[in-house]
């Protein structure tokens, strides 16, 4: 009798101790997209040209963007060649028309040292800006085999870029954290809690999107996609609780964009479907103006040599706009697009140009509907 | 620091299993130096690092199986009496944890480690069952995983990340058949019952600090459409099903024509519930709600459940008319007037058995009892209905599957008073 009141004692206590611990955990709020604001319009037409990298590395790719209240800030890879052990992430910023010298913010070395674990090397930033200034960078890193054992690292600059916090390592897969990795810029919620897109590439390929606190912490995790041909979301919020993604396409041919809603503020999705445009297995970007959604893409099921830009208005995609072509045989790439807008309205779209540059295009809305009509 | 300890510890135990046969002083010799071999420094990174990219970090389940097996090892006391227990749960784990973070289907279980309102009580289920068996190196091993989930002590913020690793999953795997064999089945049915009431406590407990706590995630995270709520109900109701029609099959021959009317209006009655419960599956399919159910659903799904129609210009719900007054009237009559009627007069207890009813234990009408009384009264919200469901579907199952009256489904015995045989 004595061993039977013992048990309950103890059953009770685990039960009181536990329960305590539910008070304590962080119970995310209801997810309410922080939705896209308006912007006073000009009546000229705005259009720009320029590059974001200086040819300080050899090789550059996969540029990420935000809006800053004074301009904008871009990060990339470079180094001597794609998954280099010399490959850093480089941050520059585009003030007053002109860029700054691009900087290194992190690399092979300072993150082993900041998670005390071994790396192989580094790629894909991502980049997020809050309202206190407060920047968040996200990048990749491997510590085993190719990009697809990925997973994904944090870093945080509070003084503007000028210096960074250590990295803090995200856990999204319980297969030795293997194969996460991010490409598209965050959405973000009404309370303070962003939704990272993400996506899988070990065996099979998918999109997820993640849940992080302003701690640095995930606190949920959502399945865009299953299967193994979807990667490298981009989400566009449309409302309040309703968001589309747009997916690069790894499956067979049809080859075109993939697309998934949801309604309940990337809770659920839906079933994928396939749009019209052509997707040749490459990134896309796309950000929400106005009632119409702007992508760029490239416009060709099979290279990357053309970059378009596409719009949908009432759920109808077409390109409108050719940013770069070359022929085929100059075996010429345009690829990794990243858009955003800034303070002003305009839109600014980075991509990797011949993996040389990181190139810049700028234009406003009477531009825009200028190449429309 | 953590992870590069538990990866030497998990060398050192290797080579102790090496040594297992030496003398006790070459056993420490062996563990202590590959222990400090494996943490020191050689250009930076230690072998510690090297290993741990193909183990990972290991759990602190890991790491409390390693410590219990260097503790037998040198004091010379094996704790492995339910060690199969926790192998079958892990195995169990594994084989649902890794193939869906693949991405086979949109079920994503390692996705509830991030916000554990349902991983969490379900551990504390089976941590109270493992202390209510003496089965403590599970109750131990539980109660560290959570404990250090709760002070994050590795870099995950997923709780499957503290109770599962691919190098225990290996093991427990790998030793699922001698588990499964030393697994002592004789008392299955009290683990059965007694976990499963567990289960119903702890949800209970999570569904009444929940809308306290944070009403907003009680009502869009715990009891929404297709919640593991839901989907646990309908599978309860579906075993239910299973149960009745396992009977069904197994009495048909021997029990008169009326019995088996019932039981198999009891399996039916369980398959429409849980149909009901997950709209017919029609999320899962993605198949549009047909018009009729768009009209007439409240909540515009598939069923028939929550049908509302305008009769002679009054409202009148299904779900109020039915599932509301119906069942409840149902479960009075059932519980204080045919229950002690039926343990009581003699003459109902042969009419009630030959009807085939289940009758209740006192510890279900008891569960029926705290159900009610728990959700009814300690849960404020208006969707409190969906976790009557859950607990209620629990103790339906246990009152159908472990009846007051077994003997009615045993097909050695014939029934007494049995028109047929006699």
């Amino acid at each position: 009798m004595r061993e039977f009141q013992f048990r309950i004692l103890i059953i009770l206590v685990g039960a009181i101790l536990t329960a305590a611990s539910w008070i304590g955990l962080e119970h995310p709020r209801m997810p309410i997209f922080v939705t896209a604001q308006t912007y006073a319009r000009s009546t000229e037409p705005y259009y720009l040209e320029t590059s974001a990298s200086s040819q300080q590395t050899a090789k550059v790719h996969a540029a990420a963007v935000h809006a800053q209240p004074n301009g904008i800030a871009a990060y990339w890879f470079g180094g001597s060649k794609e998954g280099a052990s010399d490959v850093a992430i480089y941050q520059a910023f585009f003030r007053d028309n002109s860029w700054t010298k691009s900087s290194v913010i992190a690399n092979r070395e300072t993150l082993q040292e900041d998670l005390n674990r071994y790396i192989r090397k580094v790629g894909n930033p991502v980049s997020v800006q809050f309202d206190d200034g407060t920047i968040w960078v996200f990048f990749v890193s491997v510590s085993l085999g190719g990009w697809a054992g990925s997973s994904i690292n944090l870093i945080e600059s509070t003084d503007q870029g000028k210096t960074f916090s250590r990295a803090r390592r995200l856990v999204t897969s319980p297969f030795l954290n293997l194969s996460t990795l991010v490409r598209n810029p965050p959405v973000k919620y009404v309370d303070g809690t962003i939704g990272l897109p993400v996506y899988h590439e070990f065996i099979a390929k998918f999109a997820e999107l993640i849940r992080i606190n302003r701690d640095g912490r995930i606190i949920g995790k959502s399945r865009l996609t299953s299967g193994s041909d979807t990667l490298q979301p981009t989400i566009v919020t449309t409302s309040a609780r309703q968001a589309i993604a747009l997916l690069r396409y790894a499956g067979k041919p049809p080859k075109q964009l993939m697309m998934v809603d949801t309604e309940d503020g990337g809770r659920t999705w839906h079933h994928p479907r396939q749009l019209t445009l052509p997707n040749p297995d490459a990134a896309v970007a796309a950000i929400a103006i106005n009632d119409m959604m702007l992508a760029v893409l490239n416009n060709s099921s099979t290279l990357r040599n053309d970059l378009s830009l596409a719009i949908s208005i009432d759920d109808n995609w077409r390109a409108f706009h050719q940013l770069e072509f070359a022929e085929p045989e100059t075996l010429s790439e345009f690829s990794y697009p990243a858009m955003t807008r800034d303070a002003e309205g305009i839109v600014h779209i980075l991509y990797t140009w011949n993996r040389k540059l990181i190139k810049h295009i700028a234009f406003n809305e009477t531009w825009m509907d200028q190449q429309l009509r | 620091m953590i992870p590069l300890f538990s990866t030497s510890l998990l060398l050192a135990v290797g080579v102790l299993v090496l040594l297992r046969l030496q003398q006790p002083v070459i056993k420490i010799i062996g563990f202590t130096v590959t222990l400090a071999l494996c943490l020191k420094p050689l250009g930076g990174l230690s072998i510690a690092h090297y290993v741990s990219l193909l183990t990972g970090d290991l759990s602190p389940v890991t790491v409390t199986l390693l410590l219990v097996y260097v503790y037998g090892q040198f004091f010379g006391r094996t704790y492995s009496a339910d060690i199969s227990s926790i192998q079958l749960l892990i195995s169990g784990s594994a084989i649902m944890l890794y193939p869906t973070a693949l991405g086979l289907s949109m079920f994503d279980p390692y996705s509830h480690g991030y916000h554990p309102i349902i991983l969490s009580p379900l551990l504390l289920a089976l941590f109270c069952l493992g202390v209510y068996r003496g089965w403590y190196l599970l109750a131990t091993v539980l109660a560290i995983a959570l404990t250090s989930y709760v002070l994050s002590i590795l870099d995950s913020d997923n709780l499957w990340d503290y109770l599962v690793d691919p190098v225990l999953a290996i093991w427990c795997i790998s030793n699922i058949k001698r588990a499964l064999t030393t697994l002592n089945t004789n008392h299955a049915d009290e683990v059965v019952q007694q976990g499963l009431l567990f289960v119903a406590g702890a949800f209970l407990l999570m569904a009444v600090i929940l809308p306290i706590v944070n009403r907003e995630v009680f009502f869009y995270q715990f009891i929404i459409e297709d919640s593991f709520i839901e989907w646990a109900t309908a599978i309860f109701l579906l075993s239910a099903m299973i149960v009745s029609l396992y009977r069904f099959i197994r009495l048909r021959k021997v029990r008169p024509r009326l019995f088996m009317v019932v039981t198999a209006f009891l399996a039916l009655v369980c398959f429409f519930g849980a149909g009901e419960e997950i709209s017919w599956g029609q999320r899962i399919f993605d198949i549009p709600t047909p018009e009729y159910f768009q009209t007439y659903n409240q909540q515009g799904e598939t069923g028939l459940h929550n049908l509302a129609f305008e009769v002679g210009g009054r409202h009148l719900s299904v779900n109020k008319l039915v599932f509301g007054t119906g069942l409840v009237l149902g479960l009075l009559i059932y519980l204080f007037v045919m229950t002690p009627l039926y343990r009581r007069k003699i003459g109902v207890a042969h009419w009630l058995d030959q009807l085939a009813v289940p009758m209740p234990r006192n510890y279900h009408i008891v569960g029926y009892l705290i159900v009610v009384a728990v959700v009814e009264g300690l849960i404020d919200s208006s969707k409190r209905g969906e976790m009557s469901e859950f607990a209620g579907s629990i103790i339906f199952l246990l009152n159908i599957a472990f009846p007051y009256n077994p003997h009615i489904y045993d097909v050695d015995r014939t029934l007494e008073n049995d028109p047929v045989n006699g």
